[in-house]
């Protein structure tokens, strides 16, 4: 009976010892300070990026935030203005609730002029606070006003064997296909990728799900934003005809109405030559880092409306939702 | 401080567990100074000036509780008793009610004061509670003296401080004068791990994960369907199941380990025959109290079926204001108050149902009342519960789809955050297992600690560490 709780005691220090120790050392997050195995895994870039900038926050001036997709684009296309040092704050799958904690937190700690906004409609309507056993999407303890020492104890005391074994096999052969730039914020892909759209499509549709928090959420970003008289855009990225016909049309259109009654934004995502063109995009989901080109070209030439992006405003946002029930249901026969 | 958080189970619960053994060698006074100056930490973790609060019901109610005993004028008595009560009862409605009455109940604005910054301070209703039956056992003469340190570790004991179970003073207080108490009792410390690495994984890696489907459903509680809002019910059932039955075994683990053995509060409530059994088995501490201070108060079952249906309801009513300060709470106790009357009309008639059918129709009834329990108001209740009961469009999710190749039945997502199909496949199993597998008290009274028990118990802890990083509170610490 002794000996029964002596050796519980050392199984579980042992067995706690060897997981930290794993976890230390592969480091499957990037979120330890070194580099035990060199080719990176996918980061988790709430972290990384913040981590890096609290160092390097001197060096920007603008941001650009958004998902993934958001995340090719090259922030040196931005830089118009000689002021203009933009970096890629993107990642992956971010939603409002994302967005205003790292707004809220780059506004407080370090000097913003600009930011580039993209909101993705079909992650923020089924996502609004990810998990948080989510290692790949926790937030910096410092956005979340939490302590650094219990942050990496959650790294350091989970489960994450998927992620530990690819970080491994990784560094064994050599052969990420994402790479992560962390002095400009964007992912590139090590070899260029062809795709053809899926021939059948799931059939179930996206809906809005989060509508009150992410409109709550919306509301809060843009009067801190206005209060702090920081230039802001908001884009919706132009969605794949595939994803287009997953996103379920009345959620998408009371979107779009909520978003306008708060801020203008410009409106790439409906059925138009860029959307239907899959040699514009990665793969289902991510379109290829040369849109940043056409984004940029849109921003600077103002207000202007075209056969690729509408500008939304309260003012014209009854005739928008009109165009997008002809648009969807045009393209959808 | 949580019971599954890092810093209790790799710091709070060593270090004290160590400073205890090494009090132990000089007198069981100094052992209970550690666990009572410990418990108070606890306690102020969440917020130190709630330590004040529970110091002034300590230093109040042991001020009242010796008067009553001291005393030897049965109106004194009564006087001193009535008092302590209202005064209790007072706390308990100014911190969890007060609000709710004002604003919900009577519409009415007091100028200048806000009611909504009355913040509830943790585990008042328990700890006070348990002082109503402190003072009933005084009164009643079941206490002849108080050991000042006994009384204080009755109350504040960190094991079941926060959400019970609710103990008698006498129970408590002849264990920790035991002699044996602060000794080392190997038996004691081999039990207490193994249930409580029953509960850390009963909470964190079934309640907790099976919250996350239903926070995912009653978010979108509008679009649910059929099937979907019957798994998010029944999920909530066996979220609440295995979060409280995971405290009430970290509870039981905890206080072994000091030497000290708690009340089953929990029995396998699914495995219930019938409403009345129901409340035999779930939270049975609180059903005493409510049994010992309302139900027998207001004459029990001695007068006619009218009387003590209504006695029955009232104190059900209460059980419902108990759990919290609104209309679904009012709403879930009359259920339940209902659900008793009626099972006592049945009684009447003679007739039996099969043990299968009666353990299901039970179960349906409570599921269907948890989704009041769960809700945010009456309004979110009625639209799940309309669900529940709409058969006219019933959409199946895509693993079924796939399963059994239906193209003309439509899917819709609601949990997007969540694999779904894992937990089509999940509930059902975990449905089937709580309504057939034993009370891990039966396990923790056969418990044997050999090799295959080590491994099984490491596997449980290791696996229930390795959750943790999701902190999440124990629903029962909201009441």
């Amino acid at each position: 009976m002794k000996n029964w709780n002596r050796n519980f005691i050392y199984l579980v220090l042992l067995s706690l010892s060897l997981i930290v120790l794993i976890n230390y050392l592969v480091n499957p997050f990037n979120v330890f300070d070194h580099k035990v195995l060199i080719y990176d895994g996918q980061p988790n870039e709430r972290f990384t990026k913040i981590n890096y900038l609290i160092k390097n926050n001197k060096k920007y001036t603008s941001y650009i935030l958004g998902s993934s997709r958001s995340g090719i684009l090259n922030p040196i296309v931005f830089n118009t203005n000689r002021e203009d040092k933009y970096y890629n704050l993107s990642v992956s799958s971010c939603t409002v609730y994302d967005i205003h904690k790292m707004v809220e937190y780059i506004v407080k700690n370090f000097d913003v002029k600009s930011l580039i906004i993209q909101i993705d409609p079909d992650i923020i309507f089924h996502n609004f606070k990810h998990s948080e056993t989510d290692f790949l999407r926790l937030h910096h303890p410092f956005v979340t006003d939490e302590s650094i020492l219990n942050f990496k104890s959650k790294y350091l005391l989970a489960f994450y064997p998927k992620s530990v074994k690819d970080k491994i096999l990784t560094n064994y052969y050599h052969n990420g296909s994402t790479r992560f730039n962390i002095n400009n914020g964007t992912w590139s892909l090590t070899e260029p990728r062809s795709y053809n759209s899926p021939q059948t499509v799931k059939s179930n549709q996206i809906r809005n799900i989060h509508r009150k928090e992410n409109l709550k959420a919306l509301k809060s970003l843009i009067s801190d934003m206005r209060e702090t008289k920081i230039n802001y855009k908001i884009i919706i990225p132009p969605l794949n005809h595939v994803s287009l016909t997953q996103l379920d049309l009345k959620s998408y259109q009371e979107f779009i109405q909520d978003l306008s009654q708060i801020t203008p934004f410009i409106n790439f995502c409906f059925y138009n030559s860029f959307t239907l063109d899959d040699s514009n995009y990665y793969d289902l989901t991510h379109y290829k880092d040369y849109f940043g080109i056409q984004l940029e070209k849109f921003i600077s030439q103002g207000n202007s409306d075209n056969e690729l992006c509408k500008y939304v405003d309260s003012n014209n946002s009854l005739s928008h939702l009109s165009f997008l029930e002809f648009n969807f249901n045009e393209y959808r026969k | 401080m949580l019971f599954n958080s890092y810093i209790f189970v790799f710091i709070f619960l060593p270090t004290v567990y160590f400073i205890f053994r090494l009090s132990s060698r000089f007198n069981s006074n100094v052992s209970l100074g550690i666990l009572i100056m410990s418990s108070l930490i606890f306690y102020s973790y969440w917020n130190i000036y709630n330590i004040f609060i529970i110091l002034s019901s300590l230093l109040l109610n042991y001020i009242i509780g010796t008067s009553i005993i001291k005393s030897s004028y049965n109106y004194i008595r009564k006087i001193v008793y009535a008092l302590g009560i209202l005064f209790n009862l007072g706390i308990i409605f100014y911190y969890k009610y007060f609000d709710f009455f004002i604003n919900d109940v009577l519409s009415f604005h007091i100028g200048g004061f806000d009611t909504a910054s009355i913040i509830l301070p943790l585990a008042i209703s328990f700890f006070t509670f348990q002082q109503i039956t402190f003072l009933s056992d005084c009164y009643r003469k079941q206490v002849n003296s108080v050991p000042i340190l006994n009384y204080l570790l009755y109350i504040t004991f960190f094991p079941q401080l926060i959400a019970g179970p609710i103990v008698r003073f006498n129970d408590m207080s002849s264990q920790y004068s035991c002699k044996t108490f602060s000794i080392y009792n190997h038996r004691s410390v081999s039990c207490g791990i193994f249930i409580f690495a029953v509960g850390l994984f009963k909470k964190v890696v079934i309640a907790d994960n099976l919250s996350l489907l239903v926070n995912s459903g009653y978010q979108s509680y509008n679009l649910l369907t059929f099937i979907e809002s019957w798994i998010i019910s029944i999920t909530y059932s066996l979220q609440l199941y295995y979060d409280f039955s995971g405290y009430c075994d970290m509870a039981i683990g905890l206080a072994l380990l000091f030497n000290v053995k708690l009340p089953i509060n929990f029995n396998s409530p699914y495995q219930a025959k019938n409403i009345q059994d129901f409340w035999r088995r779930w939270h049975i501490t609180l059903g005493s109290f409510l049994k010992d201070f309302v139900y027998i108060p207001l004459g029990g079952s001695r007068g006619t079926f009218f009387h003590t249906s209504r006695n029955l309801l009232l104190c059900f009513l209460i059980c419902g204001i108990w759990h919290g300060a609104g209309f679904t709470f009012i709403a879930w106790g009359i259920m339940h108050g209902i659900g008793l009357v009626v099972h006592r009309l049945w009684s009447l008639t003679g007739f039996n149902i099969p043990k299968v059918a009666s353990i299901i129709i039970t179960f349906l009834f409570v599921n269907l009342s948890w989704v009041l329990f769960r809700s945010e108001n009456l309004n979110q209740a009625f639209i799940i519960l309309r669900s529940m009961f709409d058969i006219t469009e019933i959409t199946l999710p895509i693993k079924l789809i796939k399963f059994f190749e239906i193209s003309f039945f439509k899917y819709q997502e609601f949990a997007s955050t969540i694999d779904n199909d894992y937990f089509i496949l999940v509930v059902p199993l975990l449905f089937v297992f709580t309504l057939l597998s034993k009370n891990s008290n039966y396990y923790v009274s056969n418990f044997s600690p050999n090799r295959k028990n080590l491994f099984f118990v490491l596997l449980l802890f290791i696996t229930s560490i390795l959750s943790i990083g999701r902190v999440n509170e124990f629903i029962y610490y909201n009441f």
